[in-house]
């Protein structure tokens, strides 16, 4: 068993070293996400890693609609957006070359809480799905939890940017209720 | 505007009637094809599991085939030389003489002989010239039978040919076929399409593996029926085991399967041993197959089971039989199983995704949920 193993990562190696010139493969590598797993994960990754082409102001997904997909940011930019309950357009954030969104969907698989949206032309997504992670952790446990992990670094730290904000858009409106309270003591 | 909707309707109708028609025409390489893509697909899970213990995709596949192949022949080389055999009797006028040459005969003459004893005949009644046009009339089929026998074999070897071609390919190439579908996706339908894609090929999977574990169950219990069969009557392990297998392939086809496998059943025991126990035996193994099928099987296999009205079966059944013969039969159960699921999913999860950007939320602000 041990051979079989040894001759499989073998055949990983040299199927990685012929994947060595892919412009994916080498975008891919220098991705946090996928620094620290296997050879043969990888190859998995990249069996199922589809890229997806968008023009400017095309909808990539939107919000209250399930999610069940992760996007990297190959090539350009996206919008993300909310919209409240009165249908206002809320500028979040715009995500450029390397950055990941939409990663909350590959562990919860619930519904979007915001709009994405490619801001420029030709801008290119790679994804990879929630079926595909699934896959992945049920094939390469250690590399799925590896993966995992590094979605829920990048949740906890959006979610303590998100707070900061919170934070002080609370610090704001305290300071304008108390300068409101002054305004209406004349 | 609405051109453009006059000419895209325009285009589906002509595009769709074009492809029924090459479907028509290529119904001849159509079943191969099709049985290869559902063999395959239900195969492949073997594939991903020997993978995943560390065992070669290339062997699981060569695995697979030789397994298949070895049933074919086993299944052939018990079953041919019999009918050869008996075809040839029947069909030469000489040996046809002696009318005891044929077993199929002398089998008609014992049955008659047994329900005169029962009293289900009158003793009056001259059955010897009713056997005898009979004969005939079988000594004529047998001719024909012959004759289109170099047809078949022909027909046989292309069908295994495309068959096995297609499999190999597809179980090679299965996960790069997926992903060259998503890709085709639009943009706009891409979370929702891979989304429906995947549930569809999830659930499809379970119906199929389903019809696949029940009838390999039923087949299981009919070989072990059989057996005790075989032990009241000249039935060989081999038959008993060809007639099981015959029995839950033939069981796919809802209402008509299992009269059709009892039949065949029969007709081996006709050919090879002429025993009545043994024949009557092969009807109360379908009988109870049956109902051990409907009753504890189906329902334990296949809890989510999708139900075919008895119309669109028998209807399915015999569109199938005019697309792709026998085969077209027992696939077009499946096929008509497989097209509820997707339809049952595309009614139920499209209803999930709204892709228009400008489109007001219908769900209201759900940030809590994430």
């Amino acid at each position: 068993m041990k051979i079989i193993e040894k001759l499989i990562k073998r055949a990983s190696h040299k199927a990685l070293g012929d994947l060595a010139e892919d412009e994916n493969y080498l975008f891919l590598r220098k991705n946090y996400l996928f620094k620290e797993i296997s050879a043969e994960a990888f190859l998995f990754i990249m069996s199922r890693l589809v890229e997806r082409r968008y023009n400017q102001d095309e909808l990539i997904f939107k919000q209250d609609n399930l999610g069940i997909c992760l996007f990297i940011v190959k090539q350009g930019t996206a919008d993300i957006y909310l919209r409240t309950s009165d249908n206002d357009k809320l500028n979040y954030t715009k995500v450029r070359e390397g950055a990941v969104f939409g990663e909350m969907s590959l562990i919860t698989s619930t519904y979007r809480t915001t709009t994405a949206k490619a801001a420029e032309n030709d801008t290119v997504l790679l994804t990879l799905s929630t079926f595909d992670l699934n896959a992945l952790s049920d094939q390469f446990p250690k590399d799925g939890l590896n993966i995992l992990k590094g979605i829920t670094n990048t949740i906890s730290e959006n979610l303590i940017k998100t707070t900061k904000k919170l934070r002080s858009a609370k610090n704001e409106i305290d300071e304008l209720r108390v300068k409101l309270e002054k305004y209406e003591r004349g | 505007m609405r051109e453009d909707k006059f000419y895209r309707n325009f285009l589906i109708v002509v595009g769709t009637v074009i492809g029924v028609g090459v479907i028509y025409n290529g119904r001849n390489l159509l079943t191969p094809v099709f049985s290869a893509l559902l063999v395959a697909y239900i195969t492949y899970p073997i594939v991903l599991s020997a993978q995943k213990i560390g065992i070669p995709k290339a062997m699981t596949i060569v695995m697979i085939f030789i397994t298949m192949v070895g049933l074919i022949t086993q299944i052939g080389s018990t079953l041919i030389p019999a009918v050869n055999q008996e075809v040839r009797v029947l069909s030469n006028p000489n040996e046809y003489k002696d009318i005891a040459h044929s077993r199929l005969i002398k089998t008609g003459k014992d049955i008659s002989r047994q329900l005169r004893q029962f009293g289900l005949i009158r003793k009056t009644w001259k059955n010897e010239q009713i056997i005898k046009e009979f004969s005939q009339w079988i000594a004529e089929q047998s001719t024909f039978l012959l004759t289109s026998i170099g047809g078949f074999a022909k027909k046989t070897g292309q069908f295994l040919m495309i068959f096995f071609f297609v499999l190999i390919f597809a179980l090679l190439d299965g996960d790069k076929f997926y992903k060259k579908t998503v890709q085709m996706l639009p943009n706009s339908l891409f979370e929702p399409g891979l989304f429906i894609l995947k549930k569809t090929i999830d659930l499809l999977g379970c119906y199929l593996r389903g019809i696949v574990i029940e009838n390999l169950i039923l087949g299981v219990i009919s070989f072990i029926m059989l057996l005790g069969v075989s032990l009241i009557s000249p039935l060989s392990v081999v038959l008993a085991f060809v007639i099981a297998f015959i029995i839950a392939v033939t069981n796919v086809i809802r209402i008509i399967g299992p009269i059709i496998g009892a039949i065949i059943g029969v007709l081996l025991v006709l050919i090879t041993t002429t025993d009545f126990i043994a024949m009557l035996g092969i009807i109360a193994v379908v009988l109870i197959i049956q109902l051990l099928d409907n009753v504890l099987i189906l329902p334990l296999v296949m809890k989510e089971q999708v139900e075919i009205h008895p119309v669109f079966c028998v209807l399915g059944v015999l569109l199938g039989g005019q697309l792709g013969g026998v085969l077209g039969m027992i696939l077009a159960i499946p096929v008509l199983g497989s097209v509820k699921v997707i339809y049952r999913i595309l009614a139920m999860e499209i209803k999930k995704f709204n892709m228009d950007p400008e489109a007001p939320l219908e769900f209201g602000f759900q940030t809590s949920e994430t």
